[in-house]
This record gives structure tokens, sequence and C-alpha cells, in this order.
């Protein structure tokens, strides 16, 4: 379980989080929802260590980050995390020397299902490609938890499919995924939990298939709601 | 492991090539010759004491240093690093104490005139001041005695009297007299220097006197005075009397407004501690101080006067005037004439004279002699050769800065 | 360890093929250098003898036989020089700044690492220290080269032939002596403040990286306070006035403040790089 307790963050005087808290459980998909600017991609980044935060605390499995979680945990930027001269090769071999948690299997395997080919420089790829290769990496990798940010934004519609295919392959399967996105639509159907974000606050935090189940209602519908009142 | 060559090769690249540079050059230095000096005649224990500093050119390029005794010779690279820092070559009686005093010669200048030792104790008299101002100001002495049988030490400073439009003062040398330290300064007013005599009581740390004891007096517009300590051969010592040359120089003017220094006049002066009185000294017709060298121990002036194979010394006595006129030859073993333009390292000590030529080469020995002044008599007379003949002959040569005696 | 020497091996694969290409081009040009040099030397002298009919004697005694040392003083050998410098100085900086700017956000991979993130720190740091040293082991390879090319060259009774150290005294260069000391001890003297120096510009950057503009003046402050601390030994009897150290006892003190200023530079960095270091 990966647990945010009450984290707030300061850039200057500007708050952009203020005192947020949510959990995210293995075998679920937690999704971040709220317009851009609203601190999604400060909290993924906070969970990783990757920026400091003022207060709070952050746990995985009970406990503080430290260098052993990241054969745990791994997170998926908007932005490719390899160097542009490298080959897709090249970066699966990097992450194969440094991770123990490296699984060159699965990782072939990706390739075949994204149709990537091995010997591409990763300057030479389409956007849409670019971001398929940054989520092959990082689920090739047998971790617990799976932090994406905006996997979807400025993707062509076929990739967008592809990559929604994922969620619901065995790739994804008994995994924690924390995931961010301002738009929901394409990946409605998967969520297992929203948090809602507004004004570095949890608006709300709700189960989606209870939602579904209970009110009747969509996802969108309780956003709305909310977001109005 | 494939994957690493590039590292690999790039660091067996590295300590190869730099380990085997550094190892190149630690056995360029062992290879450099050793000298010797050699005995002619004489005694061979009248070299005992002498350390001779030259350089060594190997390819007439840049000089290697080394310091050459009667045990052989020593190359500056060849000591430590550390060793070398603290001050390698240099003034050897300076050396010796911080060898045996290191921590009382912590922070003390270099220069043997602002010591005084003798059995009992040992004094450093320094002046400090602000440089930091446009003018100097802040002028202090700065008193260190050891106390060698109690070993202790006494450090202090007082501030100098009577300073005002001071341009620079100077420490010219260090006595001891009853329990009072004696420092003789060279003051420079507005361009014009005079020599000052402070008495410190260094129990009660205070200045009991002060008194300009030598000065320039009328001079001219145009005129400036100059007064020098003669070089003592042995600063250090205990001495009665301190001898300063005094010289009134002139500023002649050229054509177009241009200016030389002239000097119009010079005389010796004496000044006798015991007496506290200063007198000139009436050098005869023959003797010319200011363009020979000049060294004085105490009771006698030495005037050393060189030609291309001799150096001749001329005694003079403070109380009898000149006593002898002695005469030392350099000649190397195969008869070679030293060139006209070939000076010699001269240095008197106890009595004796030490000479020595300045350069070895393959086809010239350099020549030591050792004569006494008493007698006249040469002491000894040896030659700086290598101790193996040399390789690199044609372009080797050694070449001597300076003489010194332990 | 292990990951740390694979940090190594990556960061410098990074820079290698510019790294390598600036040998080349010191190869290249150096040897063009000493070509040309030469050539001048011969066709000045030839025309001395044969045309203004000096005698060879006196033509030596008034120009000089030909050595290393007018090589070394043309751009051809020291323009690379000075560019492999300037290539360390500046890499010092975009090693950091590589990883954030442009379009990959590799800092992201390396902070990500599961490794010790100090190790990100020192694998950069050895990195600077192997392109320095190796330019330094190729510099000294090409010499030897470049003297048997001048006696190819130039006949033996107009050449001199110098080591290194002689070319360095004898040159007007002594800023050399600096990269080529006389001895090893000098060499690791001279490369450990080097590494001290570096140390205390990464920290400084770490600051940057985790302030940004505020980091600006906390690193300033940083290397001015390490740069003081390193010193004070110095200071502190320039101030006083009173010269209290040998220069062999100042020397060890600054070995120790050497020593101190990197540990602490390290530490800080370590610091930074755990908890305040920002993508």
């Amino acid at each position: 379980m990966i647990e945010v307790k009450d984290i707030t963050k300061k850039f200057g005087r500007r708050k952009v989080l203020n005192g947020v808290s949510f959990t995210a459980n293995k075998g679920e998909i937690t999704c971040l929802i709220g317009i851009n600017g609203v601190g999604k991609t400060t909290i993924l980044n906070a969970i990783m260590n990757l920026t400091p935060i003022n207060s709070g605390h952050i746990l995985i499995n009970g406990e503080k980050i430290k260098k052993e979680s990241y054969e745990k945990i791994t997170f998926i930027p908007d932005a490719i995390t390899m160097l542009p001269q490298m080959r897709i090769a090249e970066a699966m071999g990097f992450m194969n020397d440094f991770y123990d948690c490296w699984n060159q299997e699965r990782a072939t395997e990706l390739l075949g299902f994204f149709k990537l080919k091995e010997s591409e420089r990763i300057s030479d790829l389409s956007k849409g490609n670019t971001a398929k290769v940054n989520l092959l990496l990082g689920l090739a990798m047998d971790v617990d938890y799976i932090l994406m940010d905006e996997p979807f934004s400025g993707i062509d519609i076929f990739s967008r499919e592809q990559i929604a295919n994922v969620f619901t392959s065995h790739l994804i399967e008994d995994r924690g995924v924390i995931i961010t996105t301002h738009e929901i639509s394409d990946i409605e159907h998967l969520i297992d939990k929203v948090v809602l974000l507004d004004n570095g606050n949890v608006l709300k935090e709700f189960n989606a298939e209870e939602v579904r189940e209970n009110e009747n209602k969509s996802v969108v519908d309780v956003m709305r709601e909310v977001f109005k009142a | 492991m494939n994957k690493y060559w590039k590292l690999i090769i790039i660091g067996i690249v590295i300590i190869l090539s730099i380990g085997t540079f550094y190892i190149k050059s630690a056995l360029t230095v062992s290879k450099y010759p050793e000298f010797v000096i050699e005995k002619q005649s004489g005694d061979e224990s009248e070299v005992d004491n002498v350390v001779i500093n030259g350089n060594y050119y190997a390819r007439s390029t840049i000089g290697e240093s080394l310091t050459l005794t009667s045990n052989g010779s020593k190359y500056k690279s060849e000591q430590s690093f550390l060793k070398q820092l603290d001050g390698y070559g240099g003034i050897a009686s300076i050396r010796q104490l911080k060898e045996k005093h290191r921590n009382f010669m912590r922070g003390k200048s270099g220069s043997p005139d602002h010591f005084y030792e003798d059995e009992h104790y040992l004094v450093y008299g320094e002046v400090d001041y602000q440089v930091n101002s446009l003018s100097p100001r802040d002028f202090r002495f700065s008193i260190s005695v050891l106390d060698k049988v109690e070993d202790k030490t006494n450090s202090f400073e007082i501030d100098v009297p009577d300073v005002k439009e001071l341009d620079y003062m100077n420490v010219d040398d260090v006595q001891m007299m009853d329990g009072k330290l004696k420092i003789f300064t060279k003051n420079v007013t507005g361009g014009n220097e005079a020599v000052h005599l402070y008495s410190l009581d260094i129990a009660s740390e205070k200045i009991v006197d002060h008194k300009e004891v030598i000065s320039n007096e009328g001079l001219l517009e145009n005129q400036s005075g100059q007064i020098m300590i003669l070089s003592e051969t042995n600063p250090m010592q205990k001495h009665q009397n301190v001898l300063f040359e005094k010289s009134v120089i002139e500023d002649v003017e050229q054509s177009e407004g241009y200016y030389v220094s002239e000097e119009v006049s010079s005389e010796l002066v004496a000044y006798n501690l015991e007496t506290d009185e200063s007198h000139p000294i009436a050098l005869p017709e023959k003797i010319h101080a200011s363009e020979q060298r000049t060294m004085f121990d105490d009771s006698t002036i030495y005037f050393v006067e060189e030609s291309p194979n001799d150096v001749v010394v001329t005694p003079y006595l403070l109380n009898e005037g000149i006593k002898g006129e002695f005469k030392f030859t350099l000649r190397d073993s195969k008869n070679n004439d030293a060139s006209v333009e070939e000076s010699k390292t001269i240095t008197i000590n106890n009595g004796k004279v030490y000479a020595v030529t300045m350069m070895m080469d393959a086809k010239k020995a350099a020549v030591l002699v050792v004569g006494s002044l008493k007698t006249g008599k040469t002491l000894y007379t040896g030659e700086i050769i290598p101790k193996d003949p040399l390789k690199d002959e044609i372009d080797s040569s050694l070449y001597v800065t300076d003489i010194q005696i332990n | 360890m292990n990951r740390y020497l694979k940090l190594v091996n990556f960061e410098f694969n990074r820079i290698a093929k510019v790294y390598f290409v600036l040998l080349a081009i010191l190869l290249i040009s150096q040897i063009a250098g000493v070509i040309f040099s030469s050539k001048n030397y011969l066709n000045e002298t030839n025309r001395m003898i044969y045309e203004e009919l000096i005698p060879k004697a006196e033509y030596l005694s008034r120009y000089g036989p030909m050595s290393m040392d007018q090589v070394l003083s043309s751009i051809w050998f020291i323009g690379p020089m000075a560019l492999c410098v300037a290539l360390v100085a500046f890499y010092i900086f975009l090693i950091w700044y590589r990883d954030w700017f442009g379009k990959n956000t590799f800092i992201y991979r390396l902070l990500m690492l599961p490794t010790a993130r100090l190790n990100v720190f020192l694998a950069k740091i050895t990195t600077i220290l192997l392109m320095t040293f190796g330019f330094v082991a190729f510099q000294l390879i090409l010499y030897p080269i470049e003297s048997t090319i001048l006696k190819w060259m130039v006949p033996k009774e107009f050449r001199v032939d110098l080591s290194v150290h002689e070319l360095i005294s004898s040159s007007g260069f002594l800023e050399l002596n600096i990269i080529f000391p006389n001895s090893i001890i000098e060499f690791i003297l001279n490369y450990g403040a080097g590494f001290v120096a570096v140390t205390i510009l990464f920290t400084a950057i770490m600051f940057e990286r985790s302030y940004r503009i505020k980091g600006i003046l906390l690193g300033i402050g940083y290397s001015i306070l390490a740069v003081i601390i390193f010193f004070a030994p110095i200071i502190i009897q320039e101030f006083l006035q009173r010269y209290y150290l040998y220069p062999s006892e100042i020397l060890i003190v600054e070995v120790a403040m050497g020593i101190i200023v990197t540990c602490c530079s390290i530490w800080v960095s370590n610091y930074l790089l755990k908890k305040k270091i920002r993508i």
C-alpha cells in the first residue's frame, strides 16, 4: 500500500499541495484527477522522492522510500527517461544493467505488443512510439507499484488504444497503479479508485465500482457534481 | 566485460603513460653525475666544513641544483619533497639554526643580520610595520630571546620611538652586551639614510636608549646619503665594532633632463659598542674600499681583489692598519688559464679565505683554494670533478653559485 | 560499488565520442604543428645559408637551433591543449545540467536507480578525473612521437632535443608546470587540489539544483566558505602577519584542509541529493 499522509508542498509562496492524503492499494488502479496545474505530477514526484515536500509523509508498504524501494516501485513520467541518442535495445540494456527487477522476457513481449524495433533510435521515434517505449521500460520491471503521469496526453488515437489495452492485460494484474490524468474518458471503465484534486486539496476519494453499482453514476457524473459544488 | 573496453583502455593508458613518465623522471635524477672535491695539495680537513651550492646543466637548458661537501654531492631533487619546501640551499647558518631550534625559528626572517648568538643566548630582532597604507606605519620591534641554557624563550614587541616621517627602516645588526640588546637599524627619511642604535633592556622589555649614530650631514639639494653595513664574515657572532660604508650620491644632469646618479664621496666609519663612539677609518691610498669586495670580522677588514687566476686579500686591522697582502692562485691540474670574465666565489671565515672558480666542464675543473689570512699560506687546493667520467661530456657543466662555511 | 562502476562506464561512454574526437584533433594538430614549424625553420635556414651565405656557425649563434620549444609556442600545439582544458572545465557543469535540460529527462532515471544517489555524484566526478588524466596521459604519449618526427626532419646540428621538463622550463608557459609537474608528489598535490575544487563546484551545482534561484546564492556562499576554510591556515597567517608555520607544515595542514573540505562537500552533496534535490 502507498500511503500519502497530509503532504504539503510550496513553490515559493504558492502552495501547490495543501494537506493531501490518500492511499493506493496493490492490485488496484488509482486515478488522480484534476485540471492541469493542481499538483498531480508533484504528488507522483514526491512519492518517488524526486522533489522534497514541506510537511507530511509518504509510506510505501509502511516504510519511507529508500534506494531499495526503486526495485519495488517505478515511475513513468510524461517524457522519456532515456537519452535520445540511445537505441531501444541500449535503453533496455541500461535497465537490465541497473535493475534486478528488470524482466527481459516481458520486455521482449512488450516490444512485440507495441510493434517496436529494438534497433530504432529514441530520437527517431514518433511521439506515440516514444510514449510506448517509456511505458515499456516501466512495465517490464517486476515491481509492485507503477506510477504513470498522463500516459495518454498528446498521443494519437491508435496508440491510445494500444496503451489502454495494456491496462486490461496480465501486465498490470496484481500490481498497484497510480495514474494521473485530466481526461478520464479513455480509462474510465478500467479504474478502481478515484482521487479528485483541486487547489491542492483532495475534494473526494471514492471507489469507482461502488459508485457505478450503488449510485449508478459514472466517474464523470461524480466529477461534475463535485466540481460544480 | 566487453562493455567496459573504453574505460579499461583509458585506465590502462593513464596508468602506463603517467606512471612511466614519472618513473622515468625519477630515474633521470639518479642518472645525474656525482661530484667530489678532490684534494690536490694541503690538509683535507680544511674543507670538512665547506658547503658549495651549484647547478648542474646536462644539455645547457635547465640547471639541477646540487650541494657539494667533502662527502660528495647531493641534488635537490634527491631530497624529500617536504625538505625541499623548507628551504634547500639558502643560507647555511640560518638552516642550521632552523634544524637546531625549530620552534624558536618559527616565523623568523632568513637574514643572519637579524640574529645574535653566543653560548648562552640566541637573539632575534626585527622591525615590523604595516604596509597596507600609503606610507608604512606602526613600526615596532619584534624581539625573541632564547635562553639556550635554561631552554626558555621570551618574545615581546616594543613600539619604535620617534618614527615620524620615517619612510622605511631595516635592522642591520643585532648585538647583545651586558644584558642589553643593541639593535642597529638603517632609517630612511626622505631618501636619506641614517644608522640608529636602539638599546633594549631584555629584563624590563623596554627601550633604554636611542640615538642616531651615523648620518650624512651637509648634503646639497641634489645629493642623497647612503649608508651600508659592511658585510660581516659571521653577522651572528659577538663583536665590538660595527662598520659602515657611508657614501654621498649626487644626481648629475646629463643632456635633455636625463639624470644619472654618481657617487661623490665614500668613507668607512666604525662604531665601537664598548666606548659608544664612532670614528672614521682613514684607509691607505692603495685601498679603495668602494671598488673592492670587503668583509669584516670585528677586528679586521679584508679587502679582496680578483684577477683571472688569483685572489688577493689585504687584511686591515682596525688598530694596526694593513697587515700583509696575500695572493692565492687558482689553477686546475691541467694548468688551464681561467677566462678573464669568469669570476670566483669567495668567502672568509675564521681568518681563512675560501675561493672557488665558478665553472666546471669537460675541459676545465673548478678549483677550490683555502688560504690562511694570518700567514698567507695556502692550506688546501682541490678540484671539483665528476666522480665518474661524464657520459654527455661536451654539453655538461657545473656552475657554482655560492660557497659557505658551516 | 558495482553500480558505481557501471555508472562511471555509462558516464564516460556518454562523452566518449566527443572526447576521442578531441584527442584526434590534439594528435593531428600537434603533429601538423611539428611538421610546419620544422619546415619553416629548414626553409629559413636554407635561405640564410645558401642565399644569404651566412656561415652555419654564425647562423646558429644568431638564430638558435630548432627545438620543440618553437613548436610549443605555435597555435597548432598549444591551441588543442587549451581546447581540452576548456572542454573539461565546461563539462564540469554540463555533466549535470545535460541531465535536466533538453528533450529527455534522464535525471528521473538517475535519481530512481536502486543505488545510493551519491554514486551518481561520484561517478560524474570520476568521469571528470578520467577525462583530465586521459588528456595528460595522451599528451605525454604524443610528446616523444612528436620529438621523433622533429628528429627525422631536422638534422642534429640544427636541433636541440628537449625532455618534457626541459621544454616547460625553457618555454614561457610556466602554467604547463601545473598540468605536468616535475615530480609525482607535485602531480598528486596539484590534481588533488583540482579534485577539491571540482567537489566544491559540484556541491554548488547541487545547491542550485535543489533550491534553484535561492540555490545559486547558497552555492556561491558555500563555495566562498569552502575556499576560505581551505585557505584558512594561510589567511590567518597573512592576517596576523605572523608566519608561524614552516612551508612543509603549511603543506601538511593544507592537505588536511583539503580532505576536510572534500569530505564536507561530499557530505553536503549527499544530503542534498537524498533530501532536497528537485527534478
